[in-house]
């Protein structure tokens, strides 16, 4: 329970630290750590503009979201203390609060009638589905590898340190973990949350038409996604059994370095070629997939 | 080797027969000696004579109907052709032999090998496309062989038996497990279906047939399909004693109805005559294959079907390349009126229709009919009625072709073309043959019926 | 550890159905050489020692350096560099492949044999599908040569997991090997790529009928 208030603080921090990295590794000054906060603060000072088409479901899509994206952090845990209610197999219940979420953003950028938004909630709704058996199998595979079900227990269980073939599952669930973030998040190589281009935007396109209070929503819910998978990615990688205060330095550090990567990793990289991003995704879930085979392995389930 | 370093024809020409002969007396020798084994990897079993002594009448035959294709000295291409030509006869003679499956896999990869160099004597790039199609589907399968090889010593490894002979297998088939086996049998009948044409992977016989020469289609036609179907028929034998023997014949019946399917659907559309005729194989190793899994006489008439198979096989075959000197051509489009300009060859190319096509006085009607009446005491009716069906599309494809190219006009030019000629004297090896096949029809004479009683003896349902 | 070779060797198999520049096939197969040498030089112990060098002699020197080195010649020599730009979308091999996967997974544990490691027939199984896929979805001639190639390298990891009892089965495995990747490789793709401009398999569809 612990967890959560840290994960609010730590997603406050989030976009301003990415934007930073990003402008100092093009060479300018950037903007300050706390200014995507602020933004959203003016924001929700602005009045809301509706576009005549729409319905109820554009202004409840965004609370929706932030809604759902609370209630997934209920049952994300941090160090050896569980979640605010955790309980079997809550990681399904995790993955599906995001895709709630997600549907509803899908079905408020269907409801505008422009066929802008549309053409951006098909890719969305393409990426979401194709990134989604990834996540599952990955985290059935951590399931299988402990013998739990429930993030809580699975994060206490596991110890990255000691088998070496543990070692390189541990190292790939890295990579599956922070791929998949980026992927949700809309980043790079799936779309550039810079291009503003016709035709070459997935994210971007969905909240284009969003104003003052709901597009402030949205950037928090976008915040507080970066920083629940930080967590996440922290919780695999530190065990669970050391001292809270040291627990609470490296789950800071771990968030930072996330950020750093992440804006390290969208200055370097190209956008995918839009067709080949469905493929990319798909890669991941067979890199998922290998994963899991890696620990049949070990767990010699393979060998009966 | 020798055939490689002569460079000088009639040298090469003697040679060869000198080979031939050699042959002979290879074959005299394995009569003399049959039943026993040698060098222990080679067993003068009853099948292998069998094949053998035919093997040494067609090749006999197509070595010396082969000469005319290679008159001028300056082609140089002869003594790859001849090599490969001897290469392929004594693989095939020591595949029909060899008693370890390991070996006759060995030599089924020789004959690959072997084969494609004479596929492509002709250097166009029709060749080319069948070279490279017939070494490369062929290697997959051979591979796909090795993997149900794999299987089988595999499936072995707990009974401590160290060597893959057909002997051994066949004395540990009962306590083997039948899912090893029945994967092995599924691979080993696909890799080698390449060799025996038969479905499934039957079309680089087609292709290999369509391209070559015609005493090289011959030699592929008979001799390799024999030893395709000798090596499957030998782990069939050897497993009979097993669980899997029912699963067995059920495949086979499948795998044979499928190629007669096949063949009766692609000779309806044939305009190249020799691939006619090798759709015509294919056709045949279809019964033999349903013949086999249905079992009871059903064995018998499928050696039967084999013996007279090749015998007619190679006399079309010889007969087709006598026809492609004499008009030029192979397309069926552009050739007719062959009755008023090679009247000898016609009337062999005549009797080997109806020979091909099992209608009497043919050998063949004898063992269709036999196979036909094992189908109805199994009481197969579906396959039968299948069976019976694509007969009948075969016999329309097959006789209005070969009628329309012997009494009329070609389709695409009026005139009658004549290329070049043959003399009388060369069909001699061809009405032979078919009047061996005619005489089959009323008397089989009794050292063949022995011989093949002696090969299905051990078999179940007999 | 020894089984992350298996995992690796997986991996490249995965990467082999995503790829689309024929030079990273070639690559693939060397890097599959070395992976097998690997496997080889640790799991055949029982085997004496003659044959034992061949083998690892083989493996390493023929499918890890000659014939990624003519697969590479080949590339130069015919300047086809990529699949054919109507091929096969990579996502649905990717699909094919990861679905192969699972099924050879699942078709190893139905054949259980105690004298039988089930990850070499895991692996053994996942590769010989990679390879027919590569065959069958393909459409120039320089993928399906690698997709027999890889199919090579299935039966000879099945055979390196039946050989520790029958060495002279390893050795039939690479006789497979030598004469046919010579002969094909060096022999008919010089030819081909002389006589075709393109190496389409489309070009060769003119026996018909």
């Amino acid at each position: 329970m612990a967890g959560i208030p840290l994960i609010l603080l730590a997603a406050v921090f989030f976009p301003g630290i990415i934007i930073r990295t990003k402008s100092i590794v093009s060479g300018r000054k950037g903007p300050g750590i706390l200014q995507p906060m602020l933004d959203i603060r003016v924001l929700f000072g602005k009045g809301s503009v509706y576009s005549t088409t729409t319905g109820w479901v554009f202004k409840l899509a965004p609370v929706i979201g932030l809604a759902t994206m609370l209630s997934a952090l209920t049952v994300v845990p941090f160090a050896n203390m569980p979640a605010l209610i955790p309980f079997q197999a809550d990681f399904v219940f995790f993955s599906y609060m995001l895709a709630l979420g997600k549907f509803f953003m899908i079905i408020g950028a269907l409801d505008t009638g422009s066929s802008f938004e549309g053409m951006g909630a098909n890719r969305e709704a393409l990426y979401s589905m194709l990134v989604e058996p990834a996540f599952l199998i990955l985290l059935g595979t951590f399931a299988m590898l402990t013998g739990y079900t429930s993030f809580s227990d699975m994060f206490m269980a596991f110890h990255v340190s000691g088998n070496p073939i543990i070692t390189v599952f541990g190292l790939i669930g890295f990579y599956l973990l922070v791929q998949i973030a980026m992927i949700e998040n809309s980043r790079m190589p799936i779309d550039d949350p810079k291009t503003h281009l016709e035709l070459t935007m997935v994210h971007e396109v969905m909240i284009l038409d969003y104003s003052g209070f709901d597009k402030a929503l949205v950037h928090i819910t976008t915040a507080i996604k970066f920083a629940v998978y930080g967590s996440l990615i922290c919780s695999s990688l530190v065990p669970a059994e050391w001292h809270p205060g040291f627990q609470i330095l490296l789950f800071f550090s771990v968030q930072v370095a996330f950020a750093v990567i992440v804006g390290i990793g969208e200055s370097f990289r190209a956008r995918n070629k839009m067709q080949k991003n469905a493929q990319f995704i798909l890669t991941l879930t067979a890199v998922a997939m290998l994963a899991f085979l890696v620990v049949l392995i070990v767990t010699n389930k393979l060998i009966i | 080797m020798t055939m490689l370093i002569v460079r000088r024809l009639l040298l090469t020409r003697w040679l060869m027969l000198l080979f031939v002969l050699i042959q002979w007396f290879f074959n005299g020798y394995v009569l003399l000696h049959a039943g026993q084994t040698e060098l222990s990897y080679f067993t003068y079993d009853p099948a292998g004579v069998l094949f053998l002594g035919l093997l040494t009448l067609i090749s006999t035959a197509a070595v010396i109907q082969g000469f005319p294709y290679f008159v001028s000295q300056l082609n140089k291409r002869f003594s790859y052709y001849y090599a490969a030509l001897t290469g392929l006869i004594a693989a095939m003679t020591g595949a029909y032999m060899a008693n370890d499956i390991t070996l006759v896999w060995i030599l089924v990869e020789a004959t690959t090998l072997t084969a494609s160099v004479l596929i492509y004597s002709e250097r166009t790039l029709h060749a080319l496309e069948a070279t490279w199609k017939y070494i490369f589907i062929c290697s997959v399968g051979i591979a796909l062989a090795y993997m149900g090889i794999l299987f089988l010593s595999l499936s072995m490894k707990g009974t401590g038996l160290h060597d893959l002979s057909f002997a051994g297998l066949t004395s540990v088939a009962h306590r083997l497990d039948p899912i090893y086996l029945k994967i092995a049998f599924l691979f080993v009948l696909t890799g080698y279906s390449t060799k025996m044409e038969l479905f499934p992977m039957h079309t680089v016989g087609i292709d290999a047939n369509s391209v070559a020469l015609p005493p090289v289609g011959a030699l592929i036609s008979t001799g390799l399909v024999n030893l395709g179907f000798l090596s499957i028929f030998r782990v069939y034998k050897a497993l009979s004693d097993s669980p899997i023997f029912v699963w067995m014949n059920k495949v086979l019946i499948l795998a044979g109805v499928l190629s007669v399917l096949v063949a009766a659907g692609y000779m309806l559309k044939a305009k190249h005559t020799k691939r006619m005729l090798a759709y015509s194989t294919l056709e045949n190793m279809g019964l033999v294959a349903i013949a086999i899994g249905i079992g009871g006489i059903g064995y018998y008439a499928a050696f039967l079907l084999l013996v007279l198979h090749a015998l007619t096989k190679s006399s079309l075959f010889f007969q087709v390349g006598q026809m492609g000197r004499v008009l030029g051509t192979y397309k069926l489009d552009d050739s007719g009126l062959y009755l008023k300009l090679f009247p000898t060859g016609a009337i062999a190319l005549l009797i080997g229709m109806l020979a091909i096509l099992a209608i009497p006085p043919s050998g063949l009607f004898v063992s269709e009919y036999l196979i036909l009446k094992a189908l109805v005491a199994g009481k197969s009716w579906f396959v039968l009625i299948l069976v019976l069906i694509l007969l009948c599309c075969v016999i329309y494809a097959l006789s209005t072709r070969v009628l329309h190219l012997l009494f009329s006009h070609p389709r695409e030019n009026a005139g009658i073309h004549t290329q070049g000629t043959v003399g009388r004297w060369e069909t001699i090896s061809q009405f032979i043959f078919l009047m061996v096949v005619v005489g089959a029809c009323f008397y089989q004479p009794p050292f063949l019926k022995d011989i093949i009683n002696q090969i299905i003896a051990g078999l179940p349902n007999y | 550890m020894f089984y992350l070779l298996f995992v690796l060797f997986a991996g490249t198999l995965v990467y082999l159905s995503i790829a689309e520049r024929f030079r990273s096939y070639a690559k693939l197969i060397a890097v599959q050489g070395f992976l097998l040498f690997a496997i080889a030089l640790i799991e055949l112990k029982t085997v004496n020692l003659a044959s034992l060098i061949f083998v690892l002699a083989e493996t390493l020197i023929f499918k890890a350096i000659v014939v990624p080195h003519f697969l590479f010649r080949i590339i130069n020599q015919t300047k086809v560099y990529r699949v054919h730009p109507k091929a096969f979308p990579a996502f649905y091999s990717l699909l094919f492949t990861m679905a192969g996967l699972f099924m050879s997974i699942i078709l190893s544990n139905m054949l259980k044999n105690p004298s039988l490691d089930a990850v070499f027939l895991t692996i053994a199984l996942f590769t010989l599908f990679t390879g027919v896929l590569l065959i069958i979805t393909h459409r120039r001639i320089f993928s399906h040569m690698v997709g027999f190639l890889v199919v090579e390298n299935a039966v000879f990891f099945f055979s390196l997991a039946v050989g520790s009892e029958m060495p002279m089965l390893i050795n039939i495995g690479i006789l497979l090997d030598i004469f046919v990747s010579v002969l094909i490789i060096g022999v008919l793709m010089n030819r081909i790529g002389t006589q075709f401009s393109d190496l389409e398999s489309d070009n060769l569809t003119s026996l018909k009928h």
